[in-house]
């Protein structure tokens, strides 16, 4: 089994990273410059005040390059930073979810890419690498990806008392490439326009050009050009939106300037979420959300740009139910028993309660809720952590209990709200059980 | 009707009534210094009547909640999970199956530390479990660790 590639030494990144971060901020740096040594009256020694943080700044972004090291071994990656104090951020595979391949447009014109990896565990767990050659960002992915599949099924294949099988074909994974899914660009920018977020946009945009004619200023030229781009950077980032099958696991490529391609192993999804809009009911367009565990959201992401939770930003009935049963087995099962809440129920949600229900059947738990927006979501047993149910006070008269299903942090909720008690309980102890006994069909394969 | 947060076949351990103590001792020390301060800006006019009345009404709100909040703690070991209730006017009840723990945390603060008592948290992949047991006595609070350690060994599965 061990290959060359199993132990690695500590290595940097590309020499190049200094210089591919500096230009993130350098235009800022060099317009206000120029701004102030344009403007009237200065001396000279403002010149050498730029010249000194443009240096400064150079020159801890090498010292910071040159102190960063990372590491991939037979169990965990490693990667240590910091110019004073030492970090060191370790990733065993085991506690893996997801690897993302990330190209910003700085990236891109250098050839380089960044590689982002998640962990379970709350709190700030991606850790990045950047930035490295494409296709050497494309290797450690395919690398990391086997590692953290075969440790799983090792464990599995340990703890059930079979000989340990190594994964073979490791490297496939990105030669084995299937479209699942090509949403085309016309329709996620009309689904997009159609959402009451851009709605809303429209109507305040319209609003400022209409109170601008009338005053007669050209003040929201700039109001309206910082609404138009954070407008359309979410529909750029969601740009050629293609969801493969790799051996392993599902990735999604997207992105027009700035590229991602994200990669989620099939037993890290935790749940699924089929989210439709009230306007695009008639339309029959669904959203696709996924459950990973780990950070959905990138610290410190623009517009959304880091949301890893969508898997189809805009999808049909027929490909989102045909991809739920593909990724949750057995999910198409229409549940055995649905618990709804009772008409009593209508004074916590005078509309929405007949619009709510809980269902399980041997493989999954599932509920709905919404009558504007509706949610579906999805979670198999295997991924359930426990099930609780509570009651306050108006509850308690009218005899009601919501029910909960408690997963890992992410977008995807199970629950059932104040639904009848006797119906709880017996609804959440049978859950337990199937909890107890589901284990994940996909790490014994 | 049967209740739901006692189920059948289930036999709660109650928690110790220091977690009552406890919980006075904390929120008096906190009203004592409060009132206090209010009094002394007030000392010159008859209102210090006022916030004396109002914490004396809470200091007896307080006795009363922390019995009856000690009161409703439980929790129960079963065979293959654990369960574990709380709450009086919004009650909770939440069952964990052992496969799904991942460690076991003991807790105690000074006051609980001088009236022997701890805090168990059982923790899983989901922040949402929030299975904690309040004013638990030492000696089982390091009982009840080892005991959930072990069964969550032997009916281990990860994430």
């Amino acid at each position: 089994m061990p290959q060359a590639l199993d132990v690695q030494a500590a290595r940097r990144t590309s020499p190049l990273t200094p210089i591919i971060r500096l230009t993130a901020i350098f235009p800022i740096i060099a317009v206000s410059a120029v701004e102030q040594l344009s403007g009237p009256g200065h001396d000279d020694s403002v010149e050498f005040v730029w010249l000194g943080i443009g240096v400064l700044l150079a020159l801890i972004s090498a010292l910071t390059w040159c102190f960063t090291t990372y590491v991939i071994d037979a169990t965990e990656i490693r990667v240590e930073t910091g110019i004073f104090t030492k970090r060191v951020r370790r990733i065993p595979f085991e506690r893996l979810q997801a690897v993302d391949v990330l190209e910003p447009l700085r990236a891109r014109l250098f050839g380089m890419a960044a590689l982002r990896i998640d962990m379970a565990g709350g709190g700030k767990s991606a850790t990045r690498v950047e930035y490295l050659p494409r296709a050497e960002v494309e290797r450690l992915r395919a690398l990391l990806l086997a590692r953290a599949h075969g440790r799983q099924a090792n464990a599995v294949a340990a703890s059930n008392g079979h000989d340990q099988q190594p994964s073979s074909g490791t490297l496939l994974d990105s030669v084995n490439l299937t479209v699942i899914a090509r949403v085309p660009n016309g329709l996620m920018v009309r689904s997009r326009l159609l959402s009451t977020a851009y709605l809303s946009i429209g109507l305040y945009l319209i609003f400022i050009v209409v109170t601008a004619v009338a005053a007669g200023s050209p003040k929201p030229v700039f109001t309206l050009a910082v609404v138009a781009v954070g407008a359309v950077s979410p529909l750029l980032a969601q740009w050629d939106f293609t969801l493969y099958r790799t051996e392993h696991g599902l990735r999604v490529e997207r992105g027009l300037f700035s590229k991602r391609s994200e990669s989620i192993p099939y037993d890290r999804i935790q749940g699924l979420e089929v989210v439709e809009p009230i306007l695009w009911r008639p339309l029959h367009w669904q959203h696709l959300k996924v459950d990973v565990a780990g950070n959905p959201k990138e610290s410190g992401s623009r517009q959304g740009r880091g949301d890893r939770s969508t898997m189809l930003p805009v999808s049909n009935p027929a490909l989102t139910q045909w991809l739920v049963a593909e990724l949750i087995p057995g999910s198409h099962e229409p549940p055995q028993s649905v618990v709804r809440p009772p008409l009593r129920s209508w004074i916590f949600a005078p509309i929405g309660w007949r619009y709510r229900w809980l269902g399980t059947n041997p493989w999954t738990v599932c509920s709905q809720s919404g009558w504007v927006t509706r949610r579906t979501s999805v979670i198999p047993h295997y991924k359930v952590q426990s099930v609780s149910y509570r009651q306050g006070p108006i509850q308690r008269i009218l005899g009601l209990t919501t029910l909960a299903i408690h997963t890992p942090k992410g977008p995807v909720k199970v629950r059932g709200r104040h639904l009848p008690d006797a119906m709880v309980a017996a609804e959440a102890f049978a859950e337990v059980g199937r909890v107890r006994r589901a284990r994940s069909p996909f790490t014994n394969r | 009707m049967s209740d739901i947060f006692s189920p059948v076949g289930v036999e709660w351990t109650r928690v110790s009534p220091r977690l009552a103590a406890a919980r006075r001792l904390g929120r008096f020390t906190l009203l004592v210094v409060i009132t206090g301060l209010f009094a002394s800006g007030m000392s010159a006019s008859v209102w210090w009547i006022v916030p004396a009345a109002l914490s004396l009404f809470v200091s007896v709100w307080t006795w009363v909640w922390a019995r009856r909040n000690q009161r409703s703690w439980g929790y129960f070991a079963g065979p293959e999970e654990l369960l574990v209730t709380s709450g009086v006017m919004f009650r909770r009840l939440v069952a964990v199956p052992y496969g799904r723990m991942q460690f076991v945390d003991v807790k105690a603060g000074p006051i609980q530390r001088t009236l022997g008592i701890a805090t168990v948290h059982l923790h899983t992949a989901s922040q949402l479990t929030a299975a904690v047991i309040r004013g638990v006595p030492d000696e089982q609070a390091a009982q009840l660790r080892n005991q959930l350690t072990e069964l969550g060994e032997s009916r281990g599965a990860g994430v």
